[in-house]
């Protein structure tokens, strides 16, 4: 990297806060997916006046830049690959308004998404969108990859919960886009930054909209001896009317490994689990359950059961999160995949992930965000047997396949970053991808700001992988996310 | 680059816009009359029947520089500034209007020309619902209601348009065609660019398609009707709500004249007082176990009386509740129609802001989302910057979303502090030639 550049930078933010030697920048260098390319200079800003001025030095000298918050994004999104400037945000950690009356929170993009829910409890409230990593993602991350969670089927994703940006443009000013009101008027560029993975500039903080705490929920297990009987009663869940807070899906190779690891009472000999919340005071909840046992009945559920206390509730959910970091438990390696499909299309689509698999001589487990059709399959493979990576990508690539042929998309939650770009073309046209183009163009006409993120290179879908090495989530990075794994 | 308009007499692009739309223009002024905008009367009309000859018309009117309207119903029509030039409007009203409800994934696809009342009632059939109302439910198109943007009250518990829309088929002015977004309940693969065309008006290209986020329809719902002495605890009350676990489908606050505009409800209004409507929607015993917390609250707060409507006066009540958001209460040859934005705790002051400095003016607010809707009769319309200014002392920002033809000066001065430089940066990326109403969106964009 350019000395002066480096010099320009390190006057903005200090000393301790520039690293550019190669042992301080190696943590930087990769997040939860496998893609790993190193950085020339990482810079922590301490407010958005100085990440503005970063931007505006990395413009002039032609480098590109790139946001990080946590590092546990699941598609290479904070990865560098073109090298160029990480600009990361963990001083940029401070809630800075809490309003109970209008229900809203303004936070710096640094702020740990389980830092902010503690912060707001006490008052009877909550962040509803809760990924599984949320004890490590930032809020500035989940607004960059619109992330989903347990509870976002009944109350919305990241998206649903933001109701304003302030941004350092990819050209160094500082806007807002969308603010504390829930009306705005011109165009909804907020709108369209939500999800744009650190490709429309850096947001500097963030007004998220707060909702009240349940007044109860309980939890179900429902069992099932039959995966299309599960995968139909979320369907006709769903058709009946009934909308959970949450309705999680696991088959019969993932409850094994939990059980082994988490001993969350799961049933191991069932073919399929149904994990559904239901929220309000004891004879709402109570009435939700009745509902939902009912059709889980006709679909030949063996067994309902009501968690008895929140302990058990406890128990239940604890084993679900554990699910990736049970994986270990099967198999050397896993690849965690995240498609979507009409909730309608659930059984057909779970008997094609399977036939994936079994084509490639590889098991897939399911766990996923069923009640809106948001699969992860986790197809196991042994990276020291020759072959099983390749495998592993084919499967992957033929289930995003289904997906799309069955009406749904390439991604639900985890983003395209580098690790989809090559798939975009599966589910979008070269027009509806120029569309996209001028979107990114409105933001950052130079593309300077995540360059090589989204947009499809010459490859294959399932190709651009190849070139690093496919494993588990970084152990630092598990570490990190804590009680999801 | 814009072209300037080249003010079309005899339409010297006759040929390409005749061939884009099958023939069917409509030229003579007394036939455009019936399409003007904000007052100013086109000179051609293009009436496309599909998406594609829609898509060909806007590029034909691009290529020569024409300036543009797309219009659905028009009932969007009477929205200040009048258009600086207007050559073409393509009504897109004739455009196949086809409906694809996939009940049990909860979603729809409707064509843009397709009329929100149809729409509803197709919905109706198989038990589902599309959570958003938004203003002329009766004439008004999806794509027109849609571009046009205006939240209803029910955004109070399902989000705005914006969070029910999943994806669109667009066309721009460059002719052009894009799927944006997708066709599930979630997706993060590539751009929310559809989430730009909601409340575009227009302007950046026409909506031919949308695919919608539906709710099932509630086993029961119920509408709480409660009166106030004042709008200050009227406001208070639904904070209050707002802050527990009670999640209504929507709240709206009235003054007693437009109170007494929701015929389902006018045995229950009072002159002087405030009325506060709470709807309810779910299961049997959360919509039991709401209304009596509401009841709770809003005794706490002073209310002065409480009733019930069962399903059937919810609906009643509700279809004209709506149409108190700037919609067909207040016709634009008589009425001027304001929404003011702002934080739900300062709606209080907004409402004696507004009331103070503009005795004729007819309220409802969506106390929860702060949003407060003024109705002036046309005749006593006090010039905008006056209620801007006792708005912006309020902290409220406000447009003006109708107003007879000739009241342009009516318009509201933008916020200063909103991201002009990236909307003029979308609008010339999306709109290349500037043909689509220049002009017209905030900023003067
Ligand atoms: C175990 C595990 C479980 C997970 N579970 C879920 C889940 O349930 N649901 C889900 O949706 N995701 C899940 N994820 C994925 C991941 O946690 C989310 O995508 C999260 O939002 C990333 O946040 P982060 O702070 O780690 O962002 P990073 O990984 O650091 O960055 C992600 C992207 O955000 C951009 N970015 C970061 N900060 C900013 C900013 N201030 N401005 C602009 N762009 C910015 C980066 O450039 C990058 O493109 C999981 C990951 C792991 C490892």
């Amino acid at each position: 990297m350019d000395v002066r550049l480096r010099e320009r930078l390190t006057a903005i933010v200090g000393e301790r806060n520039a690293l550019w030697k190669p042992g301080d920048l190696r943590s930087y260098g990769y997040d939860a997916s496998i893609e790993r390319a190193l950085p020339e200079m990482v810079v922590l800003p301490q407010d958005a006046q100085q990440t503005a001025a970063i931007v505006a030095a990395c413009r002039e000298a032609k480098v590109p830049f790139v946001a990080r918050g946590a590092g546990t994004g699941l598609s290479g999104g904070a990865i560098a690959e073109l090298g160029g400037v990480v600009i990361a945000t963990v001083h940029l950690n401070r809630i800075l308004e809490i309003d109970d009356r209008n229900l809203f929170a303004v936070v710096e993009p640094g702020v740990v998404n389980s830092g902010l829910c503690a912060a707001v409890a006490g008052r009877g409230l909550r962040y509803v969108p809760d990924p599984s990593s949320m004890a490590a993602c930032t809020i500035g991350g989940n607004v960059a990859e619109n992330s989903g969670g347990l509870h976002c089927l009944a109350y919305g994703v990241t998206a649903n919960h933001v109701l304003g940006v302030e941004l350092v443009t990819a050209e160094g000013d500082i806007v807002w886009l969308g603010g504390k009101t829930r009306e705005n008027y011109g165009y909804d560029l907020l709108g369209a930054f939500i999800g744009s993975e650190g490709t429309c500039g850096i947001a500097t903080k963030i007004c998220v909209r707060l909702c009240p705490l349940p007044a109860g929920s309980k939890t179900m297990l429902c069992v099932f001896d039959d995966i299309d009987g599960a995968s139909q009663a979320v369907s006709d869940i769903i058709s009946s009317g009934i909308v959970p807070a949450a309705l999680e899906m696991m088959d019969k190779t993932a409850t094994g490994a939990i059980e082994e690891f988490a001993h969350a009472g799961f049933p191991v000999d069932a073919a399929a689990i149904l994990i559904v919340e239901a929220d309000g005071p004891d004879d709402v909840a109570d009435e939700i359950t009745a509902a939902v046992r009912a059709v889980c009945e006709r679909n030949g559920a063996r067994e309902v059961r009501i968690a008895r206390d929140a302990a058990e509730a406890a128990r239940i959910w604890k084993g679900r999160k554990a699910a990736f970091g049970a994986m270990g438990r099967l198999s050397a390696n896993y690849y965690v995949q995240d498609g979507v499909i009409p909730r309608s299309r659930l059984p057909q689509v779970l008997r094609d992930v399977e036939a994936a698999g079994a084509r490639e001589g590889l098991r897939i487990a399911n766990v996923f965000h069923a009640g809106d059709g948001n699969l992860h399959p986790l197809i196991l493979f042994d990276d020291r047997v020759p072959g099983e990576l390749d495998g592993a990508l084919r499967a992957g690539a033929e289930i995003l396949e289904a997906c799309v042929r069955n009406g749904g998309s390439i991604t639900g939650e985890h983003g395209v970053g580098i690790e989809k770009r090559d798939c975009m073309p599966l589910q979008f046209s070269p027009d509806d991808l120029a569309l996209m183009r001028r979107v990114r163009a409105t933001f950052d006409p130079d593309g300077s700001c995540n360059p090589g993120k989204i947009f499809p290179t010459s490859r294959r879908c399932g190709e651009s992988a190849r070139r690093v090495e496919r494993g588990e989530v970084d152990p630092r990075v598990a570490r990190a996310a804590g009680a999801a794994f | 680059m814009t072209r300037r308009p080249k003010g079309i007499g005899p339409v010297p692009f006759d040929s390409s816009l005749r061939e884009a739309v099958k023939d069917r223009l409509t030229v003579h002024p007394d036939d455009c009359a019936a399409f003007a905008i904000a007052g100013r009367v086109p000179t051609v009309v293009a009436s496309p029947k599909t998406f594609e000859q829609t898509a060909d018309a806007l590029q034909a009117c691009a290529l020569e520089g024409a300036q543009v309207v797309i219009r659905g119903q028009g009932t969007k029509s009477a929205q200040p500034p009048a258009p600086a030039a207007l050559d073409v409007v393509v009504d897109v009203s004739s455009v196949a209007k086809s409906i694809d409800v996939r009940a049990d994934d909860l979603t729809a696809v409707a064509a843009g020309s397709v009329l929100i009342s149809d729409l509803r009632a197709a919905l109706a059939a198989k038990e589902r619902f599309f959570p958003c109302d938004v203003p002329f439910a009766d004439d008004a198109t999806v794509g027109g209601a849609l571009a046009a943007g205006a939240n209803g009250a029910l955004a109070a518990r399902f989000g705005g348009l914006r969070d029910n829309v999943l994806g669109m088929r667009v066309a721009l002015s460059d002719g052009s065609r894009a799927f944006a977004g997708s066709h599930v309940v979630k997706s993060v693969a590539g751009f929310d660019s559809h989430k730009l065309f909601i409340g575009s008006r227009g302007t950046l290209g026409f909506i031919g398609e949308a695919v919608l986020k539906l709710a099932p329809m509630p086993p029961d719902e119920r509408l709480l009707a409660v009166r106030f002495n004042d709008a200050r605890s009227a406001c208070a009350a639904a904070l209050d709500v707002a802050a527990a676990p009670i999640f209504p489908y929507a709240v709206t606050l009235h003054c007693s004249r437009s109170a007494e505009r929701i015929a389902a409800l006018t045995a229950l209004t009072r002159t002087d007082e405030w009325l506060a409507v709470y709807r309810f929607g779910g299961l049997r015993r959360a919509v039991a176990r709401a209304i009596e917390a509401v009841r709770k609250i809003c005794a706490d707060r002073g209310c002065t009386a409480v009733d019930v409507l069962d399903r059937g006066g919810m609906e009643r009540a509700w279809k004209d509740i709506a149409e108190l958001a700037g919609g067909r209460m207040y016709p634009a040859v008589e009425w001027c129609a304001y929404r003011i934005a702002c934080l739900p705790t300062d709606v209080p002051s907004v409402l004696a802001a507004a009331a103070t400095s503009w005795p004729m003016l007819e309220i409802s607010a969506h106390p929860t989302l702060g949003v407060v809707f003024g109705h002036s009769p046309a005749h006593a319309a006090v010039e905008a910057p006056a209620l801007w200014r006792a708005v912006s002392d309020a902290a409220g920002s406000a447009i003006c979303t109708s107003a007879p033809p000739g009241r342009t000066e009516i318009a509201m001065p933008p916020r200063s502090y909103a991201p002009y430089a990236l909307f003029r940066r979308l609008k010339t990326s999306f709109d290349p030639s500037g043909t689509l109403d220049a002009g017209r969106m905030l900023g003067a964009i």
